[in-house]
């Protein structure tokens, strides 16, 4: 019966073709761009407002997307409480590098901010906290004078008013366009944070997706609490520069946020959607008597 | 270019849903799993492509899949049937955004209503009567015994994690109360291993009455009569039939403008359903809307004469509708039965396996909607409704003797069925008189399963 | 011999779960092992269908030591990365596994889809453009020692 419905099938088919006049040619539907977007550990076609929803974690195999400072602080902090610090520090090009002013203006068009770090005030869930994102999308989320000198005012900040301090960290490293100037930055934010240290409040710095070279080697590991966020790449120098010049094969999982929290590197993992519970909870256990919002 | 139609369902709708599509003259694209590339929906579309694996998370609920095979194939429309992602409004949105049409509600009327406690809500403001509960778990005796004392006895307290029948009570005082609810969260307990309860106002010996409505995209809305739908095991529909037996008039026109009105305050377009139960005294409570076409539409489309699968296309590509209220009269009465490829007789446990032949039943007023045919392989991952038997005469005596005979003359050879526990109920003195209600399949199935035959 | 070593217990158990063996008893002195695969029902309908499905998919039959690469997705075959670029593969060519083998677009996006083996391509199922389903079957490949 089976193949004599698929016969039937093919006669009736060519019968229409007999007597249509044209046959009409059906072009792919036309959907507007951005709307799926591909996941970059799986490969699956997500939708872009599901993948919004979703926190940017894909839905099929849980892989963290990179995400941006506003995005980061509306998911983090408690709504409508940010008030942005220092927000007319911007860089200027010191060393006179070819095309770094064009990279800052298309960073600031890919990211919406003036530079590559964020930060203010806000509250989570109630408790004041002095709060700071690097954004990857502004120059990979490099630290050059003007991420320096913001971080550094947010420590100087929260050591005067003894408030908290989170960062997220998301960065390539220090900025190459102002060479040694970025570099210093290295020890001019670990300074600010011992005397931070020293005023005995709490820093939690989140290391996300990807978080190395100089802010790795500085600021983003000297928390009080190191948190990596899952599935993120941390480390110092490039994996394969590191096996080129060692001349040795790397350790599996190199670099990845297990390898770093078996080696003691940082403290735990937490997946995205748990982040403001977990950093909530390491806030109320730590912080004593201090003013809500 | 042409219009384009891809059907995202399998089975007996799909099947039904390219009919109406080519009787309109559009082209029609069916999607179909592994396991079902001989399935009669496949043969009958003018194009097919697969869509994934067996089980239905993988092709028939693979959004990304069936959305890219209407993208390839340069479908501008997508009938999703019932069940599988009909009532997803996340699909809907995507489809929506990619410029296809979905032949149905839009994703913000699915999202508003398809949400129970939602759709409560819009119906109590817009004074459609609700059956009111607690609206949640309630957290203990004292608050619970507020909560009755408003609704009203008799109530029912319920296990939130239950099932079953089990973990339910009926209280019908203050007295009986507090006792009741320690009772029945230590039963849950055991039973579910939750103790959390919750309260809904009992409705003596209800039946299921559900009203079709229609509407376009110009706001007209029309009501297409009711169904009733009590005869149900363990909450699955078995037999449908329209008009109900118990509604006269004067009810009937209240359900029905009582749907409408709710269809309109949302702005409701395409075909739905609204579900109600009625008490022995003519109290009518809204329970849920369905934004879908649904399995008994058949029922319906014989009273009324009106073909609603092809209406639902024509509203999704922008036509209005082409009749008003008053040109919808009910003509007979309707009964569908429901065929399934389970062993009724034995625990109703499914009957997946080959079909041999098969004789199908007909005449004046009987209709089948199926997708099996002799030497079909039934699969074992979907449901298993094989086909809808439906019957159409001018009283319901005559319905009723017309479903027997064609039960009597419609074989099926190779696989268990439920034919001949149909062809049973056909002749249950309590059918008969029209005088049954939800719990009805549950109190006949002990006397079959006894061996007595009522 | 002594009794086995966690490791060889471990060995035996990937081999019998890899081969198409369903029972595998194995005694020796002071020691006994029953391995047994209890998967009857799937294993039965798989059976039933799997039967039905070589004989119906495509006219393509079956032949000795050839497998084939089908299609994970729903979309559109493209043999090579850009309309004008020179195909990924051609008849004859040695392929290695987790090789690219061709594109398919689902949804504006481009997906490469790697050959799960090694071979000699043998035979190109599809056209540029063509709309592939779950399973199509896109690529014939041969062993590497076929004439």
């Amino acid at each position: 019966m089976n193949d004599f419905l698929n016969n039937r099938k093919t006669k009736l088919e060519d019968f229409k073709k007999n007597i249509r006049k044209k046959k009409t040619n059906y072009e792919p539907i036309d959907i507007p761009d951005g709307l799926f977007v591909k996941c970059d550990q799986c490969g699956a076609a997500i939708y872009e407002k599901a993948l919004d929803i979703n926190h940017l974690i894909c839905p099929y195999c849980d892989y963290h997307f990179r995400m941006g400072a506003s995005k980061r602080l509306s998911l983090t902090i408690d709504q409508g409480s940010f008030e942005e610090m220092f927000p007319n520090i911007q860089s200027k090009n010191p060393l006179n590098m070819d095309d770094y002013e064009d990279k800052i203006e298309k960073g600031k068009k890919l990211s919406g901010l003036n530079e590559a770090f964020l930060c203010g005030t806000a509250s989570l869930v109630g408790i004041k906290i002095a709060i700071g994102v690097l954004d990857s999308n502004f120059m990979m989320g490099s630290m050059g004078s003007a991420v320096g000198e913001k971080v550094t005012r947010l420590i100087e900040y929260a050591t005067e008013h003894s408030l908290p301090l989170i960062i997220f960290s998301a960065s390539g490293g220090a900025r190459m366009q102002e060479g040694i100037l970025s570099l210093m930055q290295m020890a001019k934010t670990s300074a600010a944070l011992e005397y931070f240290d020293q005023k005995k409040c709490l820093y939690i710095s989140v290391l996300t997706n990807p978080t190395t070279g100089g802010v790795a080697a500085s600021f983003a590991s000297l928390g009080d609490i190191n948190i990596a966020e899952k599935s993120s790449l941390i480390g110092f120098a490039g994996a394969r520069v590191i096996k080129q010049t060692i001349r040795q094969e790397l350790p599996e999982g190199f670099q990845t946020d297990v390898f770093q929290l078996i080696h003691g590197q940082i403290d735990m993992i937490v997946h995205r959607k748990d982040m403001r519970k977990t950093l909530y909870k390491l806030l109320h256990l730590h912080h004593g008597k201090q003013e809500t919002l | 270019m042409k219009n384009k139609i891809l059907i995202a369902n399998r089975g007996e709708i799909a099947v039904r849903i390219i009919r109406a599509a080519k009787e309109l003259g559009y082209e029609t694209v069916a999607v179909y799993s592994v396991v079902d590339q001989n399935s009669l929906h496949v043969k009958l579309a003018d194009e097919a492509i697969c869509i994934g694996g067996n089980h239905s998370k993988d092709s028939y609920l693979n959004m990304n899949n069936i959305l890219s095979a209407a993208i390839s194939k340069g479908c501008n429309a997508i009938h999703p049937g019932y069940g599988f992602l009909a009532e997803n409004s996340e699909f809907v949105e995507m489809v929506e955004g990619c410029n296809i049409i979905f032949i149905g509600p839009s994703s913000k009327s699915i999202s508003m209503i398809g949400d129970k406690a939602k759709a409560r809500m819009i119906a109590k403001a817009h004074n459609i009567p609700i059956v009111e509960g607690s609206d949640g778990v309630v957290d203990d005796a004292q608050e619970g015994l507020k909560i009755a004392k408003k609704i009203g006895y008799p109530v029912m307290i319920k296990a939130s994690s239950g099932g079953g029948g089990r973990g339910i009570s009926i209280v019908g005082s203050d007295e009986e109360f507090l006792s009741a609810f320690e009772r029945t969260a230590m039963e849950a307990e055991t039973s579910f291993g939750d103790p959390s309860l919750y309260i809904e106002k009992f409705i003596d010996s209800p039946r299921h009455i559900e009203i079709q409505i229609i509407a376009d995209a110009k706001g007209n809305v029309v009501h297409l009569y009711e169904r009733d739908c009590s005869m149900q095991r363990r909450n699955q529909k078995m037999i449908e039939e329209a008009p109900s037996t118990i509604l006269n008039d004067l009810l009937r026109r209240r359900l029905g403008m009582a749907s409408i009105k709710l269809a309109k305050a949302i702005q409701y377009v395409n075909a739905g359903t609204l579900e109600f139960l009625v008490d022995s005294k003519g109290n009518f409570y809204f329970i849920e809307m369905n934004t879908r076409i649904q399995v008994e539409h058949p029922v319906t489309e014989a009273i009324t004469g009106i073909d609603i699968v092809k209406e639902q296309i024509k509203i999704a590509y922008g036509k209005e509708l082409s009749f008003k209220q008053r040109d919808v009269k009910i003509h007979g009465h309707a009964i569908e039965c429901r065929i399934n490829a389970e062993d009724a007789m034995h625990g109703f446990t499914p009957t997946p396996g080959k079909i041999v032949n098969i004789l199908f039943p007909g005449g004046n007023g009987v209709r089948i909607d199926t997708h099996i045919y002799p030497g079909y392989e039934v699969p074992p991952f979907y449901d298993s409704l094989l086909a809808k038997l439906t019957v159409h005469a001018p009283t319901r005596r005559e319905a009723v003797k017309k479903m027997r005979i064609a039960l009597e003359q419609f074989v099926i050879e190779g696989i268990p069925t439920n034919i001949e526990y149909q062809y049973l109920i056909m002749h249950n003195l309590d059918f008969i008189k029209g005088q049954y209600d939800t719990g009805f399949i549950a109190r006949f199935n002990t006397l079959v399963e006894a061996g007595t035959n009522e | 011999m002594d009794t086995m070593t966690i490791k060889e217990i471990q060995s035996i158990i990937k081999d019998f779960e890899k081969s198409s063996l369903m029972i595998l008893e194995l005694e020796m002195e002071g020691f006994k092992l029953k391995l047994s695969k209890n998967k009857i029902d799937e294993v039965t309908i798989k059976e039933e269908y799997n039967s039905q499905q070589q004989t119906q998919t495509q006219k393509i039959e079956n032949k000795p030591n050839h497998t084939l690469i089908k299609s994970p997705l729903v979309g559109t075959f493209y043999a090579a990365s850009t309309p004008k670029g020179k195909p990924f593969i051609e008849v004859g060519q040695q392929i290695k596994k987790g090789q690219v083998v061709c594109i398919i677009e689902a949804m504006k996006i481009m997906n490469e889809i790697t050959s799960p083996f090694s071979g000699i391509v043998k035979e190109i199922l599809v056209h540029n453009g063509d709309v592939v389903g779950f399973d199509h079957n896109l690529i014939r490949v041969g062993e590497d020692n076929e004439k």
